[in-house]
């Protein structure tokens, strides 16, 4: 008895070493038929469904056939996505709604999901929504790895730190004026990392708490545990605007801790779908450049003296805009109804306290970076 | 079972021993099924282990997850709130910095855990009913809420401390504090090692050690003679004449540190392939010295026993396990590198410094400093100036340069970051130098003066409150208690900056917030445990043992420390230790309330870096590291404690 089990052993130990091997040189081999491992599958299957998505294209067709475009959106973040019951607005809302109008003539057949940082990019891929307009970093690894591509950013971000007016901050404080200090920053991001690297270069000595949750580290800043609090500047401008201490804090340094361009994002591999989105992106900008506002839009055109203007409106070379697989008014239609990028920005950011002029949100002609290609 | 009757039976008990004695094929030998199931089980593990490990790795990769140890060497570049090194320097050194913070909280947790629910569990058998009724409600309160529940309720609690923000009415003032609550932490006066404390611990060591030899004397005699000799009280005796001896003699032991300076020389001086061929042969060797042993285990009187097949493969293993090892050092030099970078740093850059009491890099003499104070400098100027003058090297700054930056108020730092920023105020992309300014605080131009200190000295100053002489007596003051070995500090309240207060880490003790409420969240929760340990102890205790104990004539207090506590403890230790575990494990909690406990600084790590099945093996060795040790320790005392039976 005893020593058929031993045999048993010896044998399955044989079977499991030739498994082992097996197995071995299928991972070795990519694109190996005969893979049963879960991972080499799974990894398979989530590539061939971009490749698929990519081939197949039609996102376009799809977005008409339903009649709504679906829109990825934060769960709140205040200027960008602003929630209030079943009431969207906020920069990245518009932009959703600006790719409606394009699309359909009509802003409104936008549905919106909200949805976390965690699974942003999953959702997207497995087709929950169309675009995903949430204040989304565009980073190289993103692009490559996690299998997203980027449109134009909408809005440079960066991290800041941001103290009290009443000691003696500004926006132009500079390391050496935390040097001492105990910051606070939320856990999940690299903003550890980036501040501590200006304070070392800038000559200053900080000390850093990291804290489990957003509203955790305001607490703490308010009830005066923390000194200075750090993290994106959107997130800063944000929260001091909802808790109401727009005149008593104030954010700096001048020129961000780290880079942080946020923009859309949309799925690899649908050529005809990210021209839509960068371009009714881009339209915002040229309109901005040109000082063509929702308001005065009808009138430049009437006044014909603007060729490209013209040709956005889809009244000049027609085809430029028709060839993008929309109706010839449509970025028209975006004008009209959502504005341009300046409109966008003081309607939903201006109001926290963020200005536009002198920052990297300006346009090109003003010292920004908002620069859109010529529309021809 | 019927025994074998008859000569048949017998004839065939014969046959199985003659057949027995017969040397059977090796397929049936049970001696080598033995082994050779082992070997397959060993084979079969390794067989698996290689399925599943290219298969995690490749999971890894499909995820973008990586797997990697480098990032122990590197540096994160991230800040700890609190802990043995706040600004590590690698990887390994900031999870360090975590496993000690949450060895600190364990390890005074589990000391006041221990007094509390001693007290608590005695207060719960006492006769008076208040007493009794309140220890009860203790109890049951404590113990019925989830610790995380606690620790959120005592770090909300933090926010009725004093206010600590100087614009703010109400707020705590700048100064010297015997004990203060604000919401950065809770500082108090403490006793802390100071300039010559190593040197006095190595008096003291030798007073422990003539102490342990008293006590034993003592304790003979005592118990040959009979005679009242009093051990305890003559081996504190012994160790507190050494004690103050060590107390004024101790830069005697100055030497120590050159001592350790000159092991960390000869250390750094060892290749790293000599340590390599050192263990290798050390492996070797003790492969030999196993199978010598085992042999001469074999050897009878009468010559060497005969060896089994057993005996051979053990040997055999023995041997290869050597060589296998002997190998494993040699090709890989890893191992050998990092022991002799750990035991340089260790005796040079630990050690050694702890005996030589002048840390500071300013070397300026106290009646300079005088001088200098006379004509109208602060502190905080001349330490300007002995910044800019060290760095001058660096900064490529000449006299004349220097002059003129302290005659136009430019600072060696202002003068540093001009040089790393492009004229439009952006950094440039590289540090020119690659190497750091060294700041000059105030704090830094005189042994053993604090920041506050420095504060206060230079406002005095300005206020025209004190003279520079006698601003030069206070630090000659300060310089020469700077050598004691420690010193009673008080908490300090100063302003890092205008319009900003804060706890000094350096004066007296420290408390930040995240670390009280970890502590004392798991120290009340695990005293609800161990009261009821500790009343359950004293109950099992046969209630002859009390009455016997008074029928001798022993007061109260004597039954219960002679006779009935020692019996009690022997039953509460073994539950006790398993409240010691959960402690130690329970503080992982403290990431909800921003602790940096290995935890922490681990998700920390994890987020920067990417590294998660790194980061949680490093955390699973940790706790099962510290569990199994803590538990070994718990049962040696417990085997020590056990009634002797024979």
């Amino acid at each position: 008895m005893v020593r058929r089990l031993f045999v048993l052993l010896v044998a399955l130990a044989l079977v499991a070493a030739a498994c082992g091997d097996d197995s071995t040189s299928d991972t070795t081999e990519p694109g190996a038929a005969t893979t049963t491992t879960a991972g080499g599958g799974g990894g398979a299957t989530a590539t061939t469904t971009g490749g698929d998505g990519g081939q197949g294209g039609g996102t376009l067709a799809e977005v008409r056939a339903r009649g709504v475009l679906n829109c990825g959106v934060s769960e709140g973040a205040a200027g960008f996505t602003n929630i209030d019951g079943s009431d969207f607005s906020g920069i990245d809302v518009d932009y959703c709604r600006a790719v409606a109008a394009a699309i359909f003539g009509d802003s409104n057949k936008v549905e919106f999901f909200p949805v976390s940082s965690q699974v942003r990019f999953d959702n997207l891929k497995a087709g929950q929504y169309d675009v995903l307009f949430r204040n989304t970093t565009w980073t190289a690894s993103r692009d490559t790895d996690v299998g997203m591509n980027f449109g134009p950013t909408t809005y440079f971000d960066g991290q800041g730190v941001m103290g009290p007016i009443s000691k003696g901050f500004s926006a132009d404080s500079e390391p050496e004026d935390v040097d001492g200090l105990l910051l606070c920053t939320s856990a999940g991001t690299t903003s550890e990392k980036n501040v501590a690297e200006w304070a070392s270069l800038g000559g200053a000595t900080i000390r850093l708490e990291t804290l489990e949750t957003n509203e955790d580290v305001y607490t703490a800043f308010i009830d005066g545990s923390c000194d200075m609090v750090t993290t994106d500047a959107s997130n800063l401008v944000g929260e001091r605007f909802t808790r109401g201490f727009l005149d008593e804090w104030v954010i700096f340094p001048p020129t961000n801790i780290s880079k942080e361009p946020l923009g859309p994002a949309y799925r690899e591999g649908d050529d005809e779908w990210a021209d839509i989105i960068d371009w009714t992106v881009f339209v915002t900008f040229i309109a901005a450049e040109k000082g063509v506002t929702s308001a005065t839009i009808d009138a430049a055109i009437a006044a014909g003296d603007d060729p490209e203007l013209l040709r956005i409106a889809g009244l000049e070379s027609s085809e430029i805009v028709a060839d993008l697989g929309i109706a010839t008014d449509g970025f028209l239609q975006v004008i009209k109804q959502i504005g341009n990028y300046n409109e966008i920005y003081e309607r939903n950011l201006a109001p926290l306290g963020l200005v536009q002029a002198g920052s990297l949100n300006a346009l090109f002609t003003e010292g920004g970076l908002i620069y859109a290609p010529p529309f021809r | 079972m019927v025994p074998p009757t008859g000569l048949k039976g017998r004839q065939r008990n014969l046959a199985v021993i003659v057949r027995k004695q017969e040397r059977p094929p090796f397929w049936r030998n049970a001696t080598i099924l033995k082994w050779a199931a082992q070997l397959s089980f060993l084979f079969g593990f390794i067989a698996i282990a290689a399925v599943v490990i290219p298969q995690v790795q490749d999971n890894l990769e499909g995820q973008n997850l990586t797997f990697g140890w480098d990032w122990l060497r590197g540096r994160l570049g991230f800040l700890i709130r609190e802990g043995i090194d706040t600004d590590p320097d690698t990887g390994a050194r900031t999870i360090l910095t975590g496993a000690v913070n949450t060895l600190r909280v364990t390890i005074s947790g589990v000391i006041a855990a221990t007094l509390l629910g001693t007290i608590i569990g005695i207060g719960r058998l006492s006769s008076n009913w208040l007493v009794n009724r309140l220890a009860s409600l203790y109890i049951e309160t404590i113990r019925n809420i989830p610790l995380l529940l606690w620790m959120f309720f005592w770090i909300a609690v933090v926010a009725f401390f004093n206010i600590i923000d100087p614009t703010l009415e109400g707020s705590v003032e700048a100064g010297s504090y015997f004990l203060t609550f604000t919401r950065k932490g809770i500082g108090s006066a403490w006793i802390q090692p100071w300039g010559g404390f190593y040197q006095w611990a190595i008096w003291l060591l030798i007073g422990a050690v003539a102490g342990y030899f008293v006590h034993k004397r003592q304790f003979r005699i005592k118990e040959t003679t009979g005679q009242e000799t009093y051990p305890n009280l003559s081996a504190l005796g012994v160790l507190l004449v050494f004690a103050v001896i060590g107390w004024f003699a101790h830069p005697v032991f100055s030497f120590v540190g050159h001592g350790a300076e000159f092991i960390a020389t000869i250390i750094g001086a060892i290749p790293t392939i000599g340590l390599q061929i050192a263990l290798a042969a050390a492996a070797i060797f003790l492969g030999y010295w196993w199978i010598n042993r085992f042999l001469d285990e074999r050897r009878t009187p009468a010559g060497l026993a005969k060896l089994t097949d057993d005996d051979w493969f053990r040997m055999i293993t023995a041997a290869l396990l050597a060589l296998v090892f002997a190998a494993f050092f040699l090709m890989f030099s890893g191992l050998a590198r990092g022991a002799l970078d750990v035991s340089e740093d260790f005796f040079g850059r630990w050690l050694a410094p702890k005996f030589d009491s002048t840390t500071n890099v300013v070397d300026l003499p106290i009646s300079e400093i005088e001088a200098q104070l006379a004509s109208g400098l602060l502190l905080e100027d001349i330490a300007a100036e002995q910044e800019l003058l060290l760095n001058a090297e660096l900064l490529n700054l000449s006299r004349a340069d220097i002059d003129a930056a302290l005659a136009s108020g430019l600072t060696a730092r202002r003068i540093y970051e001009a040089e790393i920023n492009n004229p439009d105020g952006t950094r440039k992309d590289t540090n020119p130098w690659g190497e750091r300014l060294v700041f000059v605080p105030p704090k830094k131009l005189v042994d053993g003066l604090t920041a506050g200190v420095a504060v206060e000295i230079d406002e005095a100053l300005g206020d025209g409150l004190i003279t520079p002489a006698e601003a030069g007596a206070e630090l000659q003051k300060i310089k020469d208690r700077a050598n004691a070995p420690l010193r009673w500090s008080k908490a300090e309240v100063f302003a890092p900056r205008d319009g900003f207060l804060d706890l000094s880490p350096t004066s007296g003790i420290v408390i930040t917030r995240g670390f009280f409420a970890v502590w004392i969240a798991v120290t009340l929760y695990t005293a609800s445990f161990i009261a009821e340990i500790v009343r359950a102890g004293i109950l099992a205790v046969s209630k002859g043992q009390t009455e016997a104990a008074s029928s001798l004539g022993l007061s109260r207090s004597q039954s219960l420390r002679f006779i009935v506590l020692p019996q009690a403890f022997r039953i509460i230790f073994p539950p006790l230790g398993n409240q010691y575990l959960n402690l130690f494990k329970n503080t992982s909690l403290g990431l909800a309330v921003a602790f940096p406990d290995i935890v922490a600084v681990g998700q920390t790590i994890t987020n920067q870096t990417g590294q998660t099945v790194p980061v949680i093996l490093i955390w699973m060795g940790f706790f099962l590291g510290g569990s199994l040790i803590l538990s070994s320790i718990v049962n040696f005392y417990n085997r020590r404690l056990q009634l002797v039976e024979r």
